[in-house]
């Protein structure tokens, strides 16, 4: 069982890197242990989350 | 007296030496440095997020990202050197003034019945050959706190490739919130429970190749400002919630979480639906966990209408 697991979203075009470093921002906030994006505001974003998997080291 | 006399004498000199805390005292004020840093960088009220994307206060993002980001890397290198410094500290005065401490009034009660010069010696003589044993009891620290550091300081250093790399490219690659989320990661690699982390990577090769991707769409809905600064709110006022309540909110959600949610929940809970896992997320004792799987729901929900955010923020208030 992996200890960690990855959540991958992908965000539209015309969405602002503004609007990707508030999402960023939240599930920081809401305890992912990173969140990285890639992309652009004209092709689109890809968001990785990476979690821990609750009671494993 | 005289058994007193000798004790302190050997623990104020153990407690004064550098080489009890493995590293010699520094000529500069390292904490003076380091508090300029985080005024600088870190406190509450600098969001460099918001000056990084002003264009009047920022008329070059790239010079402006790499000048923040070296900023905190050096005050996060800083930490961590007095975060080691304080690990060999704690465990060689642990082990030192203790053991020998120990070892050594027990040598010195032996003498004072007789101040004789050379049964002190041969009192103290005996003390220290008294400490392998006492140190041997400490092989565990001894072995495992340098096997960790030394993890600790080669994945800081991957890390800070990665982002050094990153510092090189403009910022339409490699955008300030990408560098600030690497930094949590360079943060995370240089503490113990990140080293374990590490060590549970090298040692189970399986476990990247093993790792989850729960994949999601969203829409231009989704990033509306509104909508975002409700989620931000409801977290704020999750954080705030009575120890026990988010489980109260969790086993009743008030409106149906979508796959993509359902499937990155069980994948926190290590494989278990949110519906059975009343055993590892209600109660007061498990309210960290109900919390941090309240939070992640409230992020990644697909349904962000303010119809939506509404049900959920009016159940978590209910319960606040």
């Amino acid at each position: 069982m992996p200890a960690t697991f990855d959540s991958v979203e992908q965000f539209p075009t015309g969405t602002t890197q503004v609007q990707m470093d508030e999402e960023v921002r939240l599930r920081v906030k809401a305890g992912a242990i990173k969140s990285v994006y890639t992309g652009s505001e004209a092709n689109g974003w890809t968001l990785t989350t990476t979690w821990n998997v609750i009671g494993e080291q | 007296m005289f058994r007193f006399v000798i004790t302190l004498s050997l623990l104020c000199f153990l407690s004064a030496c550098s080489s009890t805390r493995g590293y010699p005292d520094r000529p500069d004020r390292q904490d003076l440095k380091l508090q300029k840093l985080q005024e600088k960088y870190f406190l509450p009220g600098v969001d460099v997020l918001a000056v990084y994307h002003d264009p009047v206060e920022t008329t070059n993002q790239r010079v402006y990202r790499n000048k923040v980001v070296y900023g905190r890397m050096l005050a996060i290198d800083m930490q961590f050197q007095i975060f080691k410094q304080e690990m060999y500290g704690e465990g060689v005065k642990t082990t030192l003034s203790l053991d020998v401490a120990g070892v050594l009034v027990g040598g010195a009660g032996s003498v004072v019945t007789n101040a004789d010069a050379s049964k002190i010696l041969s009192a103290l003589s005996g003390g220290i050959a008294g400490t392998s044993t006492a140190i041997n009891k400490n092989l565990y620290f001894e072995k495992t706190l340098p096997a960790l550091i030394a993890l600790m300081d080669a994945e800081r250093l991957k890390v800070r490739a990665g982002i050094f790399e990153g510092l090189s490219q403009d910022t339409d690659v490699y955008p300030l919130g990408q560098a600030l989320s690497e930094l949590e990661t360079y943060l995370e690699v240089g503490s113990i429970p990140g080293a374990i982390a590490s060590l549970t990577a090298v040692a189970g090769a399986e476990k990247t190749e093993a790792k989850d991707k729960i994949e999601a769409v969203r829409t231009s809905q989704f990033v509306d400002p509104t909508a975002q600064k409700r989620v931000d709110d409801a977290l704020d006022i999750i954080d705030a919630m009575p120890a026990g309540n988010a489980w109260e909110v969790l086993k009743a959600p008030p409106s149906a979480l979508d796959n993509f949610v359902l499937t990155a929940v069980k994948a926190r809970l290590g494989g278990t639906d949110l519906s059975s896992a009343s055993a590892i997320l209600s109660g007061a004792a498990n309210d960290a966990n109900a919390k941090s799987i309240l939070k992640m729901i409230v992020v990644l929900i697909d349904d962000r209408s303010e119809e939506n955010l509404s049900k959920w923020q009016a159940a978590i208030k209910a319960q606040s």
